[in-house]
């Protein structure tokens, strides 16, 4: 009689592994292209002939490089931030409403796993998958964009904010526990899916919604200047003689354009004043953004569990 | 070591099948004392019978003190049954009566069913 | 082992208790509650009312002393016959027993380089025992365990289960629809009839419990009637004996478990009956 014994806790992880090989090397291949990617493009924003004012000076064929360097990172910058997340909200929903779907789950329950070890396990190791993936690719996207030419881009416009910061990758682990919880409660893999990426999506515009209260707004006085173009803008508008803020006030349809004193009496203002977020608060909002959406996610996970237990002893 | 055929459409309880199979191989010397007779693990093994089945013939083949058990080793036979009878004249006078039985005409049948009367008077008590 | 649960509507009232060391043949018609039942008694459910404890303790606690296998035969059709056979090994550290495994599993002719996918129904079947027996568990819980299988496959599958249930002491219920798959290898009888135990108890002890009668009257008192009916100018009547049976007035005789399993089917009215061993007793805990 040959007894083969195996720690427990490896056991399972080791099981699960090799269970979802395929779609983990599947992962490990699209980050290792989504990385070469970033690197061509790397070395693309480092061709001299990209810098600003040789565009238009010296021809068409620098211009276009420059152009398309700015596409091709805001493109990047587009997948970073949403693929991941898409493809951790489908791997919740797959890896976990599958097995529910065809029974499999409860192989391992019928062995010495129970349910909640089970989720524990299935759920740990694509987090860690995805979270090292998604984590190198922002990580090098931040590179890229740090070290590439300036195109102007506003740090705080929402594909931006997820792919070069810290919440890119907690993002991706709500989708996946938003998977894993959709899976639960529909116990089939296409509904849970489409719960999933629903969810996702809903995650994605409340954040980009709320973002900007995550932090106490700074004002700034005086006209329009370009260093707003690198901001966060809230509000913007004129304060009256009264001191009040009245939003929206501007001087688009000045009959004098720039002739700026005029435009503020015509409203019997004394000045222009703009909320913003300077650069300043671009860690805080990312910091405190992280921490509400990874308890969120702890959150969901929780849910997760509460649901498995209690269809289950 | 012996082989148990179970055959479920005798009728016969199965472990009275494998009292009567054992005894059958007794008296036929196919096992002998000191014999091993197969483990219950054995036999349900190969015969997909109860384990319990199994231990009640070997216990009823020991309470005719036939086998015994002895601890962590197995059910090994005690005596051998009718090696004696085999050998004995009456076998010879058997097997002188049948012959003058058929040469006397009379079918198998016939001399089965004569058999069968004559023993069922002698041994009325239904002895094993 | 004892359970005890309410389950509106696939199982109701079941409580009894199964002596540990038997091999229990759970017998019913389709949609009895048979799966349902192994499933609670295995963890994979939770029931809606009542407990259930199997081993002295709730499933969920049981879990890694309970081999289970499920009718539909779970298992994941990427990986190959031994890729399976080894998730078993990790899955019950220090309680894996690979040869038994392998013998289930692989039988004469199963290839273990093989995809689960590609195997037969028969063959997925030996696979899923293979996990189950491998496990070397207190109590298996077998759903259906012989139904796909091939004659010769059934007879080596059945001797496998019972040299390691009697190797191990294991307990083991396994279901069918068809006694004649089990009846000669199993000691225990669970009769469930729409969701209700009907019988329950030592093979034998159901057995002779019973007595067909065959006579003029058509009272059978004081005997509890199973079921009953006329033959020719006579009655005769399946009952379970009170006191001494008067064998003047009465022909009797002893019924096939086949006769009595189908008497308590037809006859739903009838008492559940459980003998000594396996009735149920609140006061007294499990000890298997």
């Amino acid at each position: 009689m040959t007894t083969l014994s195996y720690s427990p806790r490896h056991g399972l992880i080791r099981a699960v592994l090799r269970l979802h090989r395929v779609p983990l090397w599947v992962w490990t291949m699209m980050v290792i292209a989504g990385a070469s990617g970033l690197v061509w493009l790397h070395q693309l924003g480092q061709e001299p002939a990209l810098y600003g004012e040789s565009c238009g000076a010296t021809g068409l064929l620098q211009c276009a490089t420059e152009l398309r360097y700015g596409s091709t990172e805001l493109r990047s910058a587009q997948l970073v931030a949403w693929l991941p997340c898409g493809i951790a909200a489908c791997a919740g929903a797959a890896l976990i409403g599958r097995e529910l779907e065809h029974g499999t789950a409860a192989l391992a329950w019928s062995q010495s796993v129970s349910p909640a070890r089970w989720l524990a396990a299935k759920l740990a190791v694509p987090a860690v998958a995805l979270l090292g993936g998604t984590a190198a690719l922002t990580l090098m996207f931040r590179w890229v964009w740090v070290s590439g030419p300036d195109g102007g881009v506003n740090r705080w416009n929402s594909e931006y904010f997820h792919a070069a910061g810290s919440v890119g990758p907690v993002y991706v682990l709500l989708g996946l526990a938003l998977g894993a919880l959709a899976a639960l409660l529909t116990r089939r893999t296409l509904p849970a899916t489409g719960l999933a990426l629903t969810g996702m999506a809903l995650a994605y515009t409340l954040g980009d919604q709320a973002r900007s209260s995550l932090w106490p707004a700074s004002e700034v006085r005086g006209p329009w200047g370009p260093a707003l173009n690198q901001v966060d803008q809230l509000e913007a508008g004129m304060i009256t003689k009264s001191g009040e803020h009245v939003s929206g006030l501007a001087c688009g349809d000045q009959a004098v354009p720039g002739d700026l004193a005029a435009c503020l009496s015509n409203h019997g203002a004394v000045d222009f004043y703009a909320k913003v977020h300077p650069t300043s608060h671009y860690w805080p909002i990312q910091l405190v953004e992280t921490g509400v959406v990874l308890t969120l996610a702890t959150a969901v996970v929780a849910a997760a569990f509460w649901v498995l237990r209690r269809s289950l002893p | 070591m012996i082989e148990y055929r179970i055959d479920r459409r005798t009728g016969v309880a199965t472990y009275l099948q494998i009292v009567q199979q054992t005894k059958q191989a007794l008296r036929l010397g196919l096992l002998e004392p000191g014999d091993r007779l197969p483990t219950a693990r054995e036999v349900v093994e190969a015969t997909a019978i109860n384990p319990n089945t199994v231990l009640k013939a070997y216990r009823e083949l020991e309470r005719e003190g036939l086998v015994e058990a002895r601890r962590g080793q197995g059910t090994f036979v005690r005596k051998s049954l009718g090696a004696a009878a085999a050998q004995s004249p009456l076998a010879g006078e058997l097997a002188d009566w049948m012959r003058r039985a058929r040469t006397g005409g009379l079918a198998r049948e016939d001399v089965a069913a004569l058999f069968n009367s004559a023993l069922e008077r002698e041994f009325t008590e239904g002895e094993q | 082992m004892r359970y005890g649960r309410r389950r509106d509507p696939v199982l109701r009232d079941c409580s009894f208790r199964l002596p540990a060391g038997r091999i229990c043949a759970l017998i019913g018609p389709n949609g009895a509650g048979k799966s349902t039942l192994l499933a609670l008694a295995a963890g994979m459910l939770r029931p809606t009312q009542g407990t259930v404890r199997a081993l002295g303790a709730s499933p969920a606690e049981s879990r890694s002393r309970i081999g289970y296998a499920a009718q539909t035969r779970p298992l994941y059709p990427q990986l190959t016959v031994a890729a399976t056979l080894r998730l078993g090994a990790e899955l019950n550290p220090g309680r894996w027993d690979q040869e038994v495994a392998e013998r289930v599993a692989f039988g004469t002719d199963l290839d273990p380089s093989a995809r689960i996918r590609t195997l037969s129904g028969g063959q997925r079947t030996r696979v899923a025992l293979a996990l189950a027996l491998g496990k070397r568990a207190e109590l298996l819980l077998l759903d259906e365990p012989m139904a796909d299988l091939d004659p010769v496959a059934r007879h080596q599958l059945m001797g496998a289960l019972l040299a390691v249930a009697v190797e191990h002491g294991t307990s083991v219920v396994m279901s069918s629809h068809v006694l004649a798959e089990l009846e000669g290898a199993c000691d225990h009888l669970l009769l469930l009839g729409r969701g209700q135990i009907r019988l329950a108890g030592d093979s034998e002890d159901v057995l002779t419990a019973h007595a067909r009668l065959t006579g003029a009257s058509p009272d059978f008192a004081p005997h509890t009637v199973v079921e009953s009916g006329t033959t020719g100018r006579g009655h005769t009547a399946l009952v379970r004996p009170q006191g001494p049976v008067d064998a003047t007035t009465w022909l009797v005789e002893q019924p096939s478990m086949e006769e009595l399993i189908l008497a308590h089917l037809r006859n739903p009215g009838a008492p559940a009956l459980f003998t000594g061993s396996a009735s149920p007793a609140p006061s007294q805990e499990a000890a298997a």
